[in-house]
């Protein structure tokens, strides 16, 4: 037996004791061998042979029953409180990692599902609309409110299948026919289909279809239930976390979404409906038409209650009524009209000053996202100013924050899963494998300081200063560059956080002799640092959302690269190499989750908190805090006042009547 | 001079604790060190001494690290805590007023004079 193995079995031998810490085993064996090392080098230099100097030097190190004994006792409260670290790790540490990590990423967007159970028109929860009390509105058609609801998302919903639309309007008006919403929105469904083909108008449906708006127009209401539906919708929302508040304004917002299309395109039809009327000679139901223009625009603002309402009033005040009345020679019902404009849109310019045109697309980088909800639908007229949406738009790159932490958070329990797979596939038979602690918490603030929380909140820093303040995200475009940093941000992350922690439990695992000491850890990884460094400075130079998802999709490349080398490695392993990646994966397990408790108890509660002061701090209303379900106060005040002005305006507009 | 092994073991801690008060140093070199300083006097078994330095560990006195010597072996080094320097002034006083105490006895009643070097 060779020098080592000799002092290899006496070092085993005296730790035999030492139990299941495999670590302090290791250790102690190191050191055991180190000094019978160096008392054998001591008997060499005295001249004596080989063998000899191997008995001298177990002799000289003493009983090794005795010892083993001594070590025990003398080790046994670290042994205990390794035992009871480990334990912690395993029971407690990582099952609260990956509750925390599920709470954070599935359970808080759950309300999503819950607002879907008034239907609501968004596709990516179309799930919900499989449960078969959700999709049972049709048959409710005793309750206005919930079928009102039904029409809301039928509009959007099957917005091309007009047979289908008119049918539902049919039975609407039927339900309620004191409401001229339904008419207005029929006659829409009628005016695409007649003017499906631009070579061939059916007259005969376009003649129902000025029936249908004429009707509509002699009724006492616009949409009696609006309100009462959206108040309806908003108790849907019982918990009212932060994600259920921004839905419950998200839903608020965009409550009238879906008839805006329909009612913008009718009456914007009505000089061109009045126009082809005549040309059939029958200008009087061409002036009954371009009458109800009028008696539209009043009920509408009579029932208004948010932004969208005042948009599309606003948008629907300017369709050029005047020049359709002196086309068919009505100049004074034409002068009637112009006064009415000028009077709108002087009172909208008092109260709204700020108020400006989009002209080209250019402007349109100045977008919140609710602005840009309305923007398809207003037909692109209307904006408000960026100091008007300061808050919402805030309030919208912090929740893309917290996405992209969540994204974070799932990245490091993917891995951490990863990790355990690997410890677990390359265990070697009955072996006993070391899952190395950092080496002291000093160093675990060091990997999780540089590799965590320096990053994020640097890159957090950095975008609060320029994405928030500057650039706008609510357009789709912006938000591939947004994205495309968040992903390089995790890249980042996760890379650093590796690469610290490896070199931390390589150089732990060379103490305990599992890995040869010829790797050098101590040498700084400049190669890394400068990958990540330029990425991030090309993305900060470039910021052009195709390069910006070049940059992320070649980090994610990078990793995707280091994961596939590991497994291609997987095969030609020895059995000395089974240890080192076991060893590897079982330690890099805790750091994983560290991590996601570090993220999710620093990162997450602190934007979290800025969500709410956003939301509660008297900037933003929540719906249900004052009569209108608005989104900010600002918005609130332009639509009262709008809806007051307006009325007067009709007032003054009546006295003027001849 | 064979001294008690009992008396010796019990001095081994304020030794331990005095010679990685001086410097960092790891096991092999603090047998060798006690040999040299002792002219062999001290004959303790090389492996007492692990435990002596896990103990002395384990109550925060000193604390170990692995480092590479020059020659490339890499040794665990140890090296002494401020509890520890604490602890190995409060051990000298008590030797040096103990040894002072069994000194009076035992050389004042005999008249017999002190040996050299006490």
């Amino acid at each position: 037996m060779d020098k080592n193995s000799r002092f290899g079995k006496f070092a085993e031998t005296l730790t035999a004791g030492l139990g299941d810490d495999y670590e302090l085993r290791l250790d102690v064996q190191q050191e055991v061998k180190a000094h019978l090392e160096d008392s054998y080098i001591k008997h060499k230099k005295q001249g004596k042979t080989d063998s000899e100097c191997i008995k001298l030097a177990i002799k000289s190190f003493g009983s090794s029953e005795q010892i083993s004994s001594d070590l025990v006792a003398a080790n046994r409260r670290r042994m205990k409180l390794h035992a009871l670290t480990k334990l912690i790790i395993k029971a407690v540490i990582v099952p609260a990692a990956v509750i925390l990590a599920v709470f954070l990423c599935v359970e808080r967007f759950m309300v999503y599902k819950s607002a879907h159970i008034f239907n609501d028109s968004v596709s990516e929860y179309a799930f919900t609309q499989k449960q078969p009390n959700l999709n049972n509105f049709d048959t409710k058609t005793e309750k206005y409110i919930a079928y009102a609801n039904y029409v809301t998302s039928a509009m959007d919903k099957y917005r091309d299948d007009l047979p289908r639309l008119t049918e539902i309007l049919i039975k609407a008006e039927q339900l309620e026919p004191d409401n001229a919403r339904y008419n207005y929105l029929l006659a829409g469904v009628m005016l695409k289909e007649a003017t499906e083909n631009p070579e061939f108008v059916d007259q005969r449906l376009l003649d129902q279809t000025v029936d249908e708006v004429i009707k509509g127009s002699a009724k006492p209401y616009y949409k009696r239930y609006a309100r009462e539906t959206l108040a309806a919708r908003m108790k849907v929302y019982k918990d009212l976390n932060v994600e259920a508040k921004i839905a419950m304004i998200k839903v608020a917002a965009a409550a009238n979404l879906p008839d805006i299309y329909w009612m913008r395109k009718l009456v914007e039809a009505f000089p061109f409906c009045s126009r082809l009327l005549s040309n059939h000679r029958n200008d009087q139901k061409a002036t009954e038409l371009l009458n109800s223009w009028l008696k539209i625009l009043k009920g509408m603002n009579s029932d208004s209650f948010c932004l969208g309402d005042t948009l599309l009033i606003s948008r629907l005040v300017n369709v050029d009524i005047p020049k359709a009345y002196k086309n068919l020679g009505c100049s004074r019902q034409a002068a009637r009209t112009e006064l009415f404009q000028e009077l709108y849109n002087k009172t909208e310019k008092s109260i709204w000053p700020e108020r400006k045109t989009v002209v080209s697309n250019k402007g349109r980088k100045h977008f919140g996202f609710l602005v840009e909800t309305f923007l398809s639908e207003i037909g692109g007229a209307s904006l408000l100013s960026t100091s008007d949406i300061a808050i919402e738009r805030e309030l919208e790159y912090t929740v893309l924050e917290r996405y992209a932490v969540n994204a974070l958070i799932i990245f490091f329990l993917f891995f951490m899963i990863i990790s355990i797979v690997l410890s677990i596939f390359y265990r070697i038979s009955k072996a006993t494998v070391p899952a190395v602690l950092i080496s002291s918490f000093k160093e675990s603030i060091k990997i999780l300081g540089i590799g965590v929380i320096l990053p994020v909140t640097v890159y957090f820093i950095y975008s609060k200063l320029t994405n928030c303040g500057l650039r706008e995200f609510g357009i789709n475009h912006t938000k591939y560059i947004i994205t495309g940093n968040f992903c390089l941000l995790t890249v980042t992350v996760i890379t650093l956080t590796i690469a610290l922690a490896l070199k931390n439990i390589v150089r732990r695992c060379q103490d305990l002799g599992i890995v040869s000491d010829e790797i050098n850890v101590s040498k700084r990884d400049w190669w890394l640092w400068g990958m990540l460094a330029a990425l991030w400075l090309l993305t900060f130079m470039f910021t052009n959302d195709t390069f910006s998802i070049g940059t992320a999709c070649l980090s994610g490349l990078l990793l995707l690269a280091f994961f596939v080398l590991l497994f291609l490695k997987i095969r030609r392993l020895s059995e000395k190499q089974n240890l080192i990646y076991c060893t590897i994966a079982s330690s890099l397990v805790s750091v994983f989750a560290f991590a996601i408790i570090l993220i999710a108890c620093t990162v997450y509660p602190a934007l979290e908190m800025r969500e709410k002061h956003l939301i509660a701090n008297d900037k933003l209303l929540i719906p249900g805090h004052s009569e209108l379900p608005v989104f900010t106060r600002m918005e609130g005040d332009i639509v009262l006042k709008m809806k007051k002005r307006t009325d007067k305006v009709f007032a003054k507009l009546a006295k003027l009547q001849p | 001079m064979n001294y008690n092994p009992n008396l010796t073991r019990s001095m081994m801690e304020p030794l331990v604790l005095q010679l990685v008060a001086e410097r960092k140093r790891y096991g092999y070199e603090i047998i060798r060190v006690v040999n040299e300083r002792t002219n062999g006097a001290f004959e303790w078994k090389e492996g007492t001494l692990y435990p002596c330095l896990h103990r002395l560990e384990e109550e925060g006195l000193i604390r170990s690290a692995w480092e590479k010597a020059q020659t490339g072996r890499k040794r665990k080094y140890y090296g002494i805590t401020r509890r520890g320097r604490a602890v190995l002034a409060e051990k000298s006083s008590e030797w040096s007023s103990f040894s002072t105490a069994v000194n009076a006895v035992l050389f004042s009643i005999t008249g017999s004079t002190l040996p050299s070097g006490v």
